[in-house]
């Protein structure tokens, strides 16, 4: 990691949609270490199935997040631009897209996400 | 957030040549460390804030990796700068 150039460590940090400042020698290990973490959270973004979601019942309020809806499983969908659901309904299962924005705001989510007092 | 009187001096004038012990957040045993590396203004600090891009996990990270500041030291010198900046740049 060391060897990489300073040229080529601006790169793959904008690759990952990252804009850094100066890379110099009171910099650098700072933005080595930022690559290493902006590398992890792709590898678990491209990860397709995150983990399993407990019902709405679990968790009072759920529910504001769609009528008639049981999350069953969060996912992570490039073709919706961010955080998706499936659910449950009538018609059977369908996507429900959420902006990461919306998805980190609402409580509910959060707290089953991160634990409780996040 | 409530401050503290140090960073409420350092924040209300310009930085001159003021000693990096003046940040908020720096004390005798942080200002010594970074004044070993280098770092003896507090204007060199803040060089060092700007470089980062104003950053609060790369400036904080930064602080912590140089001189071996903690959670508090590091976000209390982070916001004595970025207010310091937001008032004379």
């Amino acid at each position: 990691m060391a060897a990489r150039s300073d040229l080529e460590l601006r790169r793959e940090l904008q690759a990952l949609g990252f804009e850094p400042g100066p890379i110099t020698d009171t910099t650098r290990d700072v933005y080595l270490n930022k690559l290493q973490r902006l590398r992890g959270e792709a590898r678990l973004r491209a990860r397709p199935g995150v983990g399993l979601l407990r019902s709405e019942k679990a968790r009072p309020g759920l529910e504001s997040l769609g009528e008639d809806c049981r999350l069953l499983k969060m996912c992570l969908d490039f073709r919706h631009g961010g955080l998706c659901f499936l659910r449950c309904n009538s018609s059977g299962i369908s996507p429900l897209s959420l902006s990461s924005d919306l998805f980190m705001k609402h409580q509910h989510v959060q707290q089953i996400i991160f634990g409780e007092g996040k | 957030m409530t401050t503290s009187q140090k960073h409420r001096d350092f924040v209300g004038e310009p930085m001159g040549d003021k000693p990096v012990r003046c940040l908020a957040g720096i004390g005798e045993v942080l200002g010594q460390k970074l004044e070993c590396r280098g770092f003896d203004k507090a204007y060199m600090v803040l060089g060092q804030f700007l470089v980062l891009k104003k950053d609060e996990d790369l400036f904080r990270e930064w602080l912590n990796d140089i001189c071996g500041a903690n959670a508090k030291q590091s976000q209390d010198c982070f916001e004595c700068l970025r207010e310091w900046c937001d008032a004379f740049l």
